[in-house]
């Protein structure tokens, strides 16, 4: 948790006064009788929030992967007291299905986190610990072998166990468009043993299991529904049971508390409700005004309107802002096949203004691909590839290109700043990059479709190896153009072979680097993605490293 | 009488047809992929290929509109391509809150457009006939969703006498139903009580000119009788005019008000599907809106009719 900085009186100064005289004038001319009474719960909800700043809570401490045998304490860790009072969430997308095989669980986390437990869970400083997995352990380099809970129910009252992990574990992995389907493609088998466990048999070594199985892909959901229609009718094993006849699609979602959940101690409402509010600036006067306790995707401008109002923030810096070049073998862009000029490319990006213009400061400038909290973070990687135009330009003349070259990028709306701010950095070093307007959330299935050679690809992921498979492998989606990895392939079938994470981080450090000496990645920093809640919520709540909102477990209303 | 309303609904068929398939043709055009709204833009070929399959958007386009026509004209809209709910409970839905933005929206521009329409009449040419057409022409100036904000702002967040978001039906509570309508409906309603001003001033100075007013004036009727029985009645026809073009106006004004105070109508549902190429949300919402826009115009015209015997509905 990045701290915020002081608030801006003069703002409110100058608000302040603009809505007096709006005040003064519109009521005039409407008369009293247009203006209902008061609401006097909203009024006072509001000022007391006014008058409970609190300081933002601290910056998670490194996350560290599981070793190849590991035995967690259980993630509860409060005392189990009665669940009370409705926790009314804002979040900025409407559910488009209850079904992590079939929905993007990064932008519905505020919703799977609810009814759903992942298998492994995070604490505070973004260890991962024990969940409905007791014990994760390595009986060989390819095989992870998981303890489950034994007394964990459905909400429909079926049971947990290692056949119904199995069940649907295979139906992720068969279920056709699955957008997660990335983390089960390594997946060969997952085999029940005589003593309850599951044996999850993968085609090569995976050392990012026990991080993967913190997503809510892998939330298990009842095998009697598993078969049926999941999209409308979440049945997992999370401490809140869907009410579906309270629930207004599109408007409201509403979940009340699991009488036979597994972690009392850490289920501390008794009803959750969750609203789509689109509209950054509708959902923060949600927040500001005590119709919702909570609302993610905080920009870095509220920050300090946030904590003027009484409201407190937290953060997650798992958030990777990268320029991601495809293009390696000069398909599109000749001049791209050059690795003097990719590294041209990266002496020419001023991150510190970067972050200070684009990011208002939220952020940490940074070459390297992991966030200073991260288990994987190498200071010197880092530092690598300070902003030097010239020696950019000297890069490019020795690559035969003194007068640059040109190429395009796709933009819309929500990425034309970070577009325009590379544009005018690689323009300095000679190089026109033409914006290229497509549509809203296409950019990277353009870049995927070989239609250009260069994306914006602000990524949140914390594991070498997870990034590998995903982004840098030969044959992952975002190599379209099929460009040469043979040394970084290697680096990582090294980093998998080892058994800890501290014998895997030198080599992960080499294969950062082949990365950024390649040219791959053009890092400019690293940012938070930031959610806001109102002083009555308790608990310190936090974003899982990976994730977009903060998960239930464990918060109480004051 | 029967017979122009049958013949004018009559006449929406064709009109539908058309405006259905200019909306097909337009939707078409966009490049953005529902699939990716589903999957993220992580999504594979061969997962978007899957994904397209179920919609049944591998098919050409010529078939795929003919499905939707003959599904639409048995009341079957379809589901979402999003997110697979129902397009026609999703209008049952989101109708409600657009409905009551729009009624109150023309509710508050009929009051204090034409309050000081004809306050400015009868004032003619003199500083408070002024500052009326001033305040006039400012309004129809202002933004409404820049309205919208300073609305949230002052009476909402800074005062809390609004709610800032949400939608409380009727029928669950009128009280809160009212509340929370209020500052929406003044923002969609403010810039249309300007042009109702205009209008309504221009109307009545036509009409306090003529002779049957000052004979009515020169019979003792007080200035309030006059206006009341003779002036609004005979100014009332462009006046009514204006309320179905403004009806129309303000349901496109209503997607970015509802944005705004995130109320879950039709306009922010179009937004959506709009964004995410949701054929079927965005057909049977384009639908709506013309077939909402025809009934206005009937409607219009049973008025005109109403307030003017000299017009014969045929």
């Amino acid at each position: 948790m990045r701290n915020a900085s002081r608030p801006r009186p003069s703002t409110n100064v100058t608000r302040r006064g603009v809505s007096t005289l709006l005040v003064t004038a519109l009521a005039a001319s409407l008369g009293a009788a247009l203006l209902a009474a008061p609401s006097e719960a909203v009024t006072k909800t509001t000022r007391k929030a006014a008058k409970t700043t609190k300081a933002p809570a601290t910056t998670a401490a490194p996350a560290s992967t599981a070793a190849p045998t590991t035995t967690a304490a259980p993630a509860a860790t409060a005392t189990a007291t009665k669940p009370t009072g409705t926790l009314r969430i804002g979040t900025f997308g409407d559910l488009v299905t209850f079904d992590p095989a079939r929905g993007q669980v990064l932008t519905q986390t505020a919703y799977y986190a609810i009814p759903y437990d992942s298998l492994l869970r995070r604490d505070a400083k973004g260890n991962v610990v024990a969940g409905l997995v007791t014990k994760w352990e390595r009986p060989d380099s390819t095989t992870w072998r998981l303890t489950l809970r034994a007394d964990v129910k459905f909400h429909d009252g079926e049971t947990f166990d290692a056949a119904a992990l199995k069940a649907n574990i295979e139906r992720s992995k068969s279920v056709a468009g699955n957008p997660s389907a990335g983390l089960f493609a390594r997946i060969v088998s997952a085999t029940p043993t005589a003593d309850g466990k599951l044996d999850v048999k993968f085609s090569r070594p995976n050392p990012s299991f026990p991080t993967e199985m913190t997503n809510l892909a892998f939330a298990p959901i009842s095998p009697k529904v598993l078969g049926g229609d999941v999209r409308r009718n979440p049945v997992g094993t999370g401490g809140w049971i869907f009410d579906a006849k309270a629930t207004q699609e599109g408007v409201k979602y509403v979940f009340t508390a699991n009488p036979n959940y597994w972690d009392k101690a850490n289920q501390g409402v008794e009803r959750i409700e969750v609203s789509a509010l689109p509209d950054n600036n509708a959902r923060f006067n949600a927040l500001r005004t005590g119709q919702i306790d909570m609302m993610d995707a905080l920009l870095a401008s509220q920050i300090n309107e946030a904590k003027s109002a009484g409201l407190q923030s937290t953060a997650s810096d798992g958030q990777l802002i990268q320029f991601f070049v495809g293009d390696r073998n000069g398909t599109l862009v000749p001049a791209l096949a050059k690795t003097e000029v990719r590294q041209a490319m990266q002496f020419g990006i001023d991150r510190a203004s970067y972050v200070k213009a684009i990011l208002e400061g939220n952020g940490d400038a940074s070459a390297g691909l992991w966030a200073p909290s991260s288990t994987w973070y190498n200071p010197q990687n880092a530092q690598l590839y300070k902003y030097n135009p010239d020696k950019a330009k000297d890069l490019l003349r020795k690559a035969g290109y003194p007068n640059g070259f040109e190429m395009s990028i796709p933009s819309f709306a929500t990425t034309r700043l970070a577009n325009e701010a590379f544009a005018q950095m690689m323009g300095s070093i000679g190089i026109k990059v033409n914006i290229v307007q497509v549509q809203p959330g296409t950019a990277g299935a353009e870049f995927r479709a070989r239609k250009f050679p260069v994306v914006y690809a602000p990524i949140s992921v914390d594991d070498p190896n997870t990034f590998w498979g995903q982004w840098l492998a030969r044959d992952s989606g975002w190599n379209p153009f099929g460009a040469d990895t043979s040394v970084i392939d290697a680096l990582n079938a090294r980093g998998e072979s080892l058994d800890s994470d501290a014998a895997r981080k030198a080599v992960y450090s080499d294969l950062e680097q082949a990365v950024l000496d390649d040219g791959d990645s053009l890092v400019v920093a690293h940012t938070s993605r930031l959610a806001a809640y109102s002083s009555k919520v308790k608990g310190d709540p936090f974003i899982y490293r990976g994730d977009l909102f903060v998960r239930p477990q464990g918060i109480r209303l004051g | 009488m029967a017979r122009f309303v049958a013949g004018r609904l009559l006449a929406v068929i064709p009109l539908l047809l058309l405006v259905s398939v200019l909306t097909f043709g337009l939707v078409q055009l966009s490049s953005a992929d529902p699939a990716l709204a589903r999957l993220g833009s992580s999504a594979t070929p061969e997962a978007i290929a899957e994904i397209h399959r179920e919609l049944g958007i591998d098919r050409p386009a010529v078939a795929q509109y003919w499905s939707w026509l003959t599904h639409a004209v048995r009341g079957d809209l379809g589901v979402s391509w999003v997110n697979g709910r129902d397009v026609m409970e999703s209008l049952k839905q989101r109708l409600p809150p657009t409905l009551s933005l729009l009624s109150g929206g023309i509710l508050i521009a009929v009051l204090v457009g034409v309050t000081a329409g004809l306050l400015a009449a009868v004032r003619a040419g003199r500083v408070s006939d002024r500052f009326i057409s001033l305040g006039a022409t400012a309004g129809q100036a202002v933004p409404n969703f820049w309205l919208a904000i300073l609305l949230v702002t002052a009476f909402a967040v800074d005062r809390a006498w609004f709610p800032a978001t949400g939608y409380v039906g009727p029928t669950t509570n009128v009280g809160q139903w009212l509340k929370g309508i209020t500052l929406p409906a003044i923002s969609m309603g403010l810039a249309a009580a300007a042009a109702f001003t205009r209008q309504s001033r221009s109307a009545a100075i036509g009409v306090l000119g003529q002779p049957h007013v000052r004979t009515a004036f020169a019979k003792g009727l007080t200035r309030g009788e006059v206006i009341r029985r003779h002036v609004l009645r005979n100014a009332g026809v462009p006046i009514i005019t204006l309320v179905g073009f403004q009806a129309s106006s303000l349901l496109g004004g209503s997607i970015i008000v509802e944005r705004v105070f995130a109320i879950p109508g039709i306009g922010s549902l179009a937004t959506e599907s709009v964004v995410q190429k949701d054929m079927p949300t965005v057909l049977a919402i384009v639908m709506l809106t013309a077939l909402t826009v025809s009934v206005v115009s009937v409607a219009t015209d049973l008025m005109y009719a109403w307030l003017n015997p000299r017009v014969r509905l045929r």
